[in-house]
């Protein structure tokens, strides 16, 4: 009898303990979830300073993905209008948010730094199609307010290092 | 590989490679020796098929006994001979040599289209050095050089090897393609300056160790590991060349070579490369048509073969059917048409002859493609290789420069051959006659004393050890003259061979399988009367003799010879049905189409020139409403009631083939027993009166005529003539034809406005009229010889903008 009680006020006081401490958990989606530094969440495709797309349509990526959720097309750029620095640029960019494992291995193997990985995660959805996200999701609209555009991060490629719309030929 | 050089003898020498002895034949190359052994020694310039030049350096190798180290595409093996391909000096001098090489290349490996297929990109990753040393900025180049209607050029990324250059001057012997300037500044360009014009262009894309040479229908379309492959066989000509369809995501993305030293020696040309994308275009056909009116509107398959089955019936009852077609069918498919119009429709009115062709195999003396290889004397009447079977006319040319083989023309024209040839004016209604006069002569021995150009040319034959004959089986009568001489030479111990140049890619095998009105598969005779022939059927539906005709794979509105006799029997048959691609002029006269799959997206079997039936594989799927043409026959068949007549699958369509042949104690390979043809016979040109403006008319072909697929074709169209007519300069001075302005030519059939060139290679009094050209059908003007007359005069219409390709005077 005395050591029910004594279990009863031992697990009370625990109670009492975390009621003090601070909590834990998060009032998500009204609070924001804090994600360390380099979390890999959705990929970004990023431009250039001068508003150039930096996917090339290499589909190096591609190949580098595991899980094989990578789709890119590449064309021949307009020398008139380029889409993209040189002479290739990625015509379709698709990734299967369902497929991927944001291990981030897409973004090592980028030889432009054009897809990143940022840290959004919240892409729940509910059909399976609006998962597959092409460039209208991926692209981002601005360079300026893309991710890692202003952290000091290892990533970040310093600014003007854009190539000449002429593939570096003269 | 070695056949080629006479270096290789038959002696052998041991010789001992990475510590393997092996015993080659004196004068191997080094690095043919190395591979032979089982080691591979890298190589840029080297390449199998031409001469050694011993310039990119990658491939030295150590020599005991050799101070310096040497070069193993270039040195030839010596008795006791000890190499080391994998030493330590040979693996600094690699690293040396790949560190030269990539130093002004731009390593744009990310989108370049070899990256993952390229040589150097290969070399650098097992021999070459991790960094470069290279502080100073690399030299910059052009990038994105246009060198003609098919290549783009990145001189930047050249290595100057000089494979491409060597093709063109080995191999095709065009002696175009040209390395301009020196030292760091040369550059590859053509020796005229103009565009790099060839139709076998698209084979230095393939040659290129790296991706300086690019070929503009697969730039930046795919990586070459996005690619599935399928082995298929070109169905463009009846050379049969091997090549692989590159796919991704069910379309195709480019063709490649694949090797079969027998029939293409590893070579394609731009017409079998290049047309495939015609299957993207809008043009091509999906949906089935039916005739409303004067439009032809969509209907749905089973709709289309109901009306069919309603309308084939009663003609087929009444024996008035007529089926046309086979020679661009699989030998599956033309084994089923037969079947079709044997079985169900109850006739033997069935013809694959559409051209001017008559025959597609030798009655006697059937010769391989190799036999070219070394034989004494190439004798071409009829039939025009460069632009009917380029492929084959690159073995030709290849005979002709290296083994000496003489090569002699007989036609009515002098057309431009690209090696030394000897050319025989002869009117083609006389050529039989000049054959048996041939055969007489070498018959009687009198080669050596009788003079005149007979008994030359009698004299040429006799002195020839081993002849190879190439025609294209139209004029029955030089053919059995031409029997009659090989028979004559072959009695005197020569050796002789027949090649017969086949209009349509399979003509070979729609004979065999039975698509012509005596015989049956197998060459079998066909049981009860024969049919009618393709020129019979089109009359009998011009006079309204027949009620249907049903027409697969095959265009005779643009190519048969009496065009306006073709026209006119399509426009008058109560019913006609066609299963076409895209909307050829046959087509468009028709009640029902049906759209029907390509080669790329069915399987089965092609038979080519010489008698060898080869397997093609199914590279993509067809758009959805698109079937085969066993399908669409076996499909017509149902709704007629004849379900088991006609089976859709071909393993056993080609079950049921090989069991007739077998039967028949014949194949494909085998000779034909004469299949029965037209009364039609050649006529003489005349030439005409020399103050008119009337001309002979003489159909060319061209590699790029025709009016079904490369028609459409987007990336075959900036290769394609422009119609023109050729007079020679005596004519044109005559008449006042400038060269450049529109003509119209009148004839019996019809008018057609051409382009106006001159060239000797017109003989006085004839207009040589690019043949199967859908914007100017040269078969308006002709009879059912395969000649005509017209009338030549200024076109009334403004002159369109001129070509820019060179006038070939």
């Amino acid at each position: 009898m005395l050591q029910a009680v004594g279990g009863i006020i031992a697990g009370m006081a625990t109670t009492l303990k975390y009621l003090f401490k601070k909590k834990s958990t998060i009032d998500y989606p009204r609070e924001p979830y804090p994600h360390p530094e380099r979390f890999r969440g959705v990929h970004e495709l990023r431009r250039y300073d001068d508003g150039m797309e930096r996917c090339i349509g290499c589909e190096l990526c591609a190949v580098a993905c595991p899980a094989n959720c990578i789709t890119v097309i590449g064309a021949e750029n307009d020398p008139q209008h380029p889409t993209a620095p040189g002479e290739r640029y990625g015509y379709r960019y698709e990734i299967d948010m369902l497929r991927c494992i944001f291990c981030g291995y897409c973004e090592e193997a980028c030889p432009t730094d054009a897809i990143v990985l940022t840290p959004r995660f919240d892409i729940a959805d509910y059909t399976r199609d609006r998962l597959i996200f092409g460039k209208d999701k991926l692209l981002v609209d601005d360079p300026f307010t893309q991710h890692l555009a202003n952290t000091e991060s290892a990533f970040k490629t310093e600014p003007g290092v854009a190539p000449p719309p002429s593939g570096g030929a003269p | 590989m070695s056949a080629d050089r006479p270096a290789a003898s038959r002696r052998m020498v041991n010789v001992v490679i990475d510590g393997s002895a092996l015993s080659v034949p004196e004068g191997t190359l080094v690095v043919e020796a190395a591979k032979l052994a089982g080691t591979s020694v890298p190589v840029y310039c080297y390449h199998p098929k031409m001469d050694p030049v011993g310039l990119c350096r990658i491939c030295l190798v150590e020599i005991e006994k050799t101070p310096k180290l040497q070069i193993a595409c270039a040195t030839r093996v010596t008795e006791g001979m000890v190499v080391h391909t994998s030493s330590e000096r040979v693996a600094q001098a690699r690293n040396g040599v790949l560190e030269f090489l990539l130093l002004n290349h731009p390593l744009d490996c990310p989108i370049c289209d070899k990256g993952g297929e390229c040589d150097l990109q290969d070399f650098t990753m097992s021999y070459g050095p991790g960094l470069s040393r290279l502080t100073e900025p690399k030299l910059h180049k052009p990038k994105r050089v246009d060198l003609g209607p098919t290549i783009v050029l990145d001189e930047e990324r050249c290595i100057l090897c000089r494979r491409c250059t060597r093709f063109d001057d080995e191999i095709a012997q065009e002696r175009n393609l040209v390395v301009i300037d020196r030292g760091h500044r040369s550059l590859i360009g053509t020796s005229d300056g103009g565009p790099y014009r060839s139709y076998f262009s698209g084979n230095t894309t393939e040659i290129c160790p790296v991706g300086a040479l690019t070929s503009k229908a697969y730039r930046f379309r795919a990586r070459p590991w996005d690619l599935t492959h399928a082995d298929s066989v070109c169905a463009q000509c009846s050379v049969g060349c091997n090549f692989r369809i590159d796919s991704r995501f069910g379309r195709i993305m480019r063709t490649f070579t694949r090797e079969n030293l027998e029939i293409d020696d590893g070579w394609i040309c731009d017409r079998g490369r290049y047309t495939f994308n015609y299957l993207y275009e809008p043009t091509r056909l999906r949906r089935p048509l039916m005739r409303r009116g004067d439009d032809l509107a969509e209907c749905s398959l089973d709709d289309a073969a109901a009306l069919c089955a309603e309308k084939l019936g009663p003609a087929a009852r009444a024996g008035r059917v007529g089926v046309i077609g086979g020679g661009r069918l699989s030998d599956e498919e033309a084994f089923a048409l037969q079947a079709f119009a044997r079985q169900v429709l109850g006739t033997n009115n069935i013809d694959y002859r559409v051209h001017l062709q008559k025959f597609a195999s030798p009655a006697r003396f059937g010769a391989r493609l190799i036999d070219i290889d070394d034989a004494s004397l190439v004798l071409m009447f009829g039939a025009y290789t460069p632009e009917q079977a380029p492929i084959l006319d690159l073995r030709l040319r290849r005979a002709v420069a290296r083994h000496h083989t003489q090569l002699m023309y007989i036609g009515p024209y002098r057309p431009h051959l690209p090696v030394e040839a000897q050319y025989v004016e002869y009117t083609p209604g006389a050529i039989a006659d000049l054959m048996m006069q041939l055969a007489d002569t070498v018959h009687q021995g009198r080669t050596e004393s009788g003079d005149g150009f007979v008994a030359d040319i009698a004299r040429r034959l006799a002195q020839a050890e081993k002849i190879i004959a190439v025609h294209n089986g139209r004029d029955p009568a030089s053919v059995s003259a031409l029997d009659r001489l090989l028979e004559t030479l072959a009695g005197y111990n020569h050796r002789v061979g027949v090649l017969v140049v086949g209009s349509q890619g399979n003509a070979r095998g729609a004979e065999a399988a039975g698509c012509v009105p005596n015989l049956g598969p197998g060459y079998a005779p066909c049981s009860g009367e024969a049919g009618m022939t393709t020129g019979e059927m089109l009359k009998a539906a011009a006079d309204g003799a027949l009620d249907a005709l049903f027409i697969a794979g095959a265009n005779p509105a643009l190519t048969f010879a009496d065009g306006a006799l073709a026209r006119r029997a399509l426009e008058n048959v109560p019913f006609l049905a066609v299963a076409e691609q895209v909307l050829t002029e046959t087509a468009a006269l028709a009640d029902i189409v049906f759209p029907t799959a390509s080669f790329a997206e069915k399987r089965g079997h092609v038979t080519n020139l010489e008698g060898r039936r080869q397997a093609f594989g199914q590279a993509v799927e067809p758009p959805v409403d698109v079937l085969s043409d066993a399908e669409i026959i076996a499909l017509v068949a149902r709704a007629m009631g004849h379900a088991e007549s006609v089976s859709p699958q071909p393993a056993a369509l080609l079950a049921g083939l090989v069991r007739a042949e077998s039967a028949a104690e014949r194949s494909v390979g085998d000779l034909l027993p004469r299949a029965k043809v037209d009364a039609v016979q050649p006529a003489a040109v005349e030439k005409v009166d020399a103050t008119h403006r009337t001309f002979t008319i003489i159909p060319v072909p061209h590699l790029y005529s025709g009016g079904g697929a490369v028609a459409h074709d987007p990336g075959t169209a900036p290769m394609r003539p422009r119609p023109y007519a050729i007079v020679n300069p005596e004519d044109a001075a005559r008449v006042g034809v400038v060269p450049g302005e529109r003509l119209t030519l009148s004839g019996s059939g019809g008018s057609i406005d051409v382009e106006a060139r001159v060239g000797p290679q017109a003989p006085v009094g004839v207009a040589l009229v690019l043949a199967d050209m859908p914007e100017a059908p040269a078969n308006k003007l002709l009879d059912a010889s395969g000649f005509g007359t017209a009338t030549i005069s200024k076109a009334a219409s403004v002159p369109e903008q001129r070509s820019l390709e060179r006038v070939s005077a």
